[in-house]
């Protein structure tokens, strides 16, 4: 049952069962306490007077992949999908990226995510991390997507280049969901 | 009204009106159900017994902009900056893909507080680049906890300059986690 506003009180009234099961029982059970079922969650809101248990998640991929995409898509050499990560969602999430990337050419490479499941979204520049040099260097950052259908979402690392071939490894996909 | 610890129930006596109101009522006004007032808030201590509902919030700017400047300043389009209401600490996220006009000379990206707080933007908690080929951009991000701020209407905005050279800063993003 939700949340209904406590009642007040008034001296000389009976107390009824069904004021008990609406305004203790029932707001008790709306309660994080009453709702917290694993070890590591968190709670956040998902409407007015509505809270729910969320919870992390985490995806590594060790494997060097490469590609030489100049759009978003999973790796191809050799194929390696991901990492990927699948939680329940309102409309925002921290996204953590983190992955070690290197070129053939002095050019850009980069590491992004498509949402699919409950929102449909794809990978863009404003939503990457970013290197555009020879040397491998391995590197993060976080993105706050603001504007997920609630749900459940699947999160999934996609890839491209702006010349050359890109190389990819110890790949990090992290979700914490709001 | 604020939370007060629950009364012990003592057999045979009356359970009265107001203890109903101060121990019940009042008590379950200041739990998280009752404080959620929209989606995707998250719940802070304020004080003992005392719950705030924050909202993580994110702005960005995706122009890209240049800086000569070898102090921290605003590029022509200032920030992205965030407002929001903060307890003690706050934890900033930010992301930039920087460049700059010379081979081998650094970018560097802060934050500064201001309102209820002040604090410069500092080398401490910047995303800095440096040893890069000319004209290469980057684009990683950084974190940083702060602690220590006046409780209130923060404005956290970012803030860019360079070691020599021109840097150019674009798809400017900060996330602010409130507590």
């Amino acid at each position: 049952m939700a949340w209904t506003a406590p009642m007040t009180a008034i001296a000389g009234s009976v107390f009824t069962a069904s004021q008990f099961n609406t305004f203790i029982r029932d707001n008790f059970n709306e309660c994080p306490t009453s709702k917290a079922s694993t070890p590591g969650s968190y709670f956040v809101t998902t409407a007015t007077n509505q809270v729910q248990e969320r919870f992390a998640g985490s995806d590594y991929v060790a494997t060097s992949s490469s590609t030489t995409s100049t759009a978003g898509a999973d790796l191809t050499t050799p194929v390696s999908v991901g990492p990927t990560v699948t939680v329940d969602t309102a409309v925002r999430a921290f996204v953590f990226l983190y992955c070690n990337m290197t070129n053939t050419a002095a050019a850009g490479t980069w590491m992004s995510y498509d949402v699919s499941g409950a929102t449909t979204f794809t990978n863009s520049l404003s939503t990457s991390i970013q290197l555009s040099n020879i040397g491998g260097q391995r590197i993060g950052g976080v993105i706050l997507h603001d504007n997920l259908t609630p749900g459940v979402n699947t999160f999934t690392a996609k890839y491209h280049v702006s010349s050359g071939t890109g190389t990819f490894s110890d790949r990090r996909l992290a979700v914490l969901p709001f | 009204m604020a939370w007060s610890a629950p009364m012990t129930a003592v057999a045979g006596a009356t359970f009265t009106a107001a203890q109903f109101n101060q121990y019940v009522r009042d008590n379950l006004n200041q739990t998280a159900p009752a404080l959620a007032s929209a989606a995707s808030q998250i719940f802070v201590s304020t004080g003992p017994n005392a719950l705030a509902a924050r909202v993580p919030s994110t702005a960005s700017v995706s122009t890209t902009q240049t800086t000569t400047s070898t102090s921290y300043v605003d590029l022509t389009t200032p920030g992205p900056a965030i407002t929001v209401t903060t307890g003690t600490i706050a934890i900033a996220l930010y992301n930039i893909s920087t460049s700059n006009s010379a081979t081998n000379s650094a970018t560097y990206s802060s934050v500064a507080v201001s309102g209820a707080s002040s604090v410069v933007a500092s080398d401490a908690w910047s995303l800095l680049f440096d040893g890069n080929a000319s004209t290469n951009f980057n684009r990683c991000g950084a974190a940083h906890v702060f602690t220590g701020l006046t409780p209130g209407s923060n404005t956290f905005t970012l803030k860019y300059k360079v070691g020599s050279g021109t840097g150019s800063f674009s798809n400017r993003e900060i996330n602010i986690i409130p507590l």
